[in-house]
């Protein structure tokens, strides 16, 4: 990344992952940690995705939680307290990777101290491959704990600047 | 003891459950609702007494759930548990008469903090 937005970017990613690290430990009992990125894994189908936007005076932002299809699994399970063999249903994967990405936006909107960032609804997506190259305005990095549990990757995109007006949710 | 929790997601009403027992909290009867007005109706029909929900919901959110509560004339002690919080929401649960607001993600012990007046 090598415009002046994507800078922005890579600043703010810090946090962001802080923020879904922080919602890991807490949530989850999930010690979560950066870790090397995993390129051999970026282009694998069979990937879930929980995003949710951001905005903030300084502009438009996305941030998204990306997991294969394995972690996502062990996530849900963890955060429903089901056994290592029980099957999550899927609503209730998509409820669990949009809850954990609802909640990292709050601690990324404490955590920048902006109390007019707004924060939309979470949305879900599943069975894609992870982006490969990344949007030019983006950044992520893999947060990983033990071999067995489950890792995510951050992913923060710069979405321009802020519009006036649009629709806001209370308050 | 009867406590009603309120939130659209099911991950988080299992959390905060789960969060319950581990705050040391026996023994609680626990019901759920999906929004606000599955919450009036359940909260008018089982009076608990004490309420836990969510601010942002579909078709009635938690302010809106409380203040119904209000003019139903139903005093029951109510906390706000969201994944945002700030001076802004904060007056505004203070002000529709909410105990407290618990910012998402929480331990056990800030769960512990947070009920202590309200669950013997």
């Amino acid at each position: 990344m090598t415009t002046a937005a994507g800078s922005l970017v890579s600043a703010e990613l810090a946090a962001a992952a802080e923020a879904v690290r922080e919602t890991c430990g807490l949530q989850l009992g999930l010690a979560l940690r950066p870790a090397p990125d995993d390129a051999g894994a970026t282009g694998a189908a069979g990937w879930c995705r929980s995003g949710i936007d951001l905005t903030a005076a300084d502009g438009r932002w996305r941030l998204t939680l990306l997991a294969d299809a394995q972690s996502a699994r062990r996530l849900t399970q963890r955060l429903f307290g089901l056994d290592p063999d029980e099957d999550p249903e899927p609503a209730d994967l998509a409820d669990a990777l949009k809850e954990l990405v609802n909640i990292a936006a709050g601690v990324f909107k404490r955590d920048r101290r902006d109390p007019r960032l707004h924060i939309a609804l979470p949305d879900f997506a599943e069975g894609g491959p992870a982006p490969a190259p990344l949007p030019p305005d983006a950044a992520s990095v893999r947060l990983a704990a033990g071999p067995l549990d489950p890792q995510v990757r951050v992913l923060l995109d710069w979405r321009g600047a802020a519009e006036t007006g649009g629709e806001r949710r209370e308050p | 003891m009867k406590i009603l929790i309120v939130d659209d997601s099911r991950a988080m009403r299992r959390i905060i459950h789960r969060t319950l027992r581990q705050a040391g909290f026996a023994g609680l009867e626990v019901l759920e609702a999906a929004d606000g007005v599955e919450a009036l109706e359940l909260a008018l029909g089982t009076r608990p007494d004490l309420i836990l929900s969510d601010w942002h919901m579909p078709r009635m959110s938690g302010l809106e759930f409380k203040r119904a509560l209000n003019e139903a004339g139903l005093g029951i002690p109510f906390g706000f548990v969201t994944s945002e919080n700030t001076h802004e929401m904060r007056q505004l649960a203070e002000e529709a008469g909410a105990d407290f607001l618990l910012a998402k993600p929480f331990t056990p012990e800030d769960m512990s903090l947070a009920l202590e007046a309200f669950v013997a």
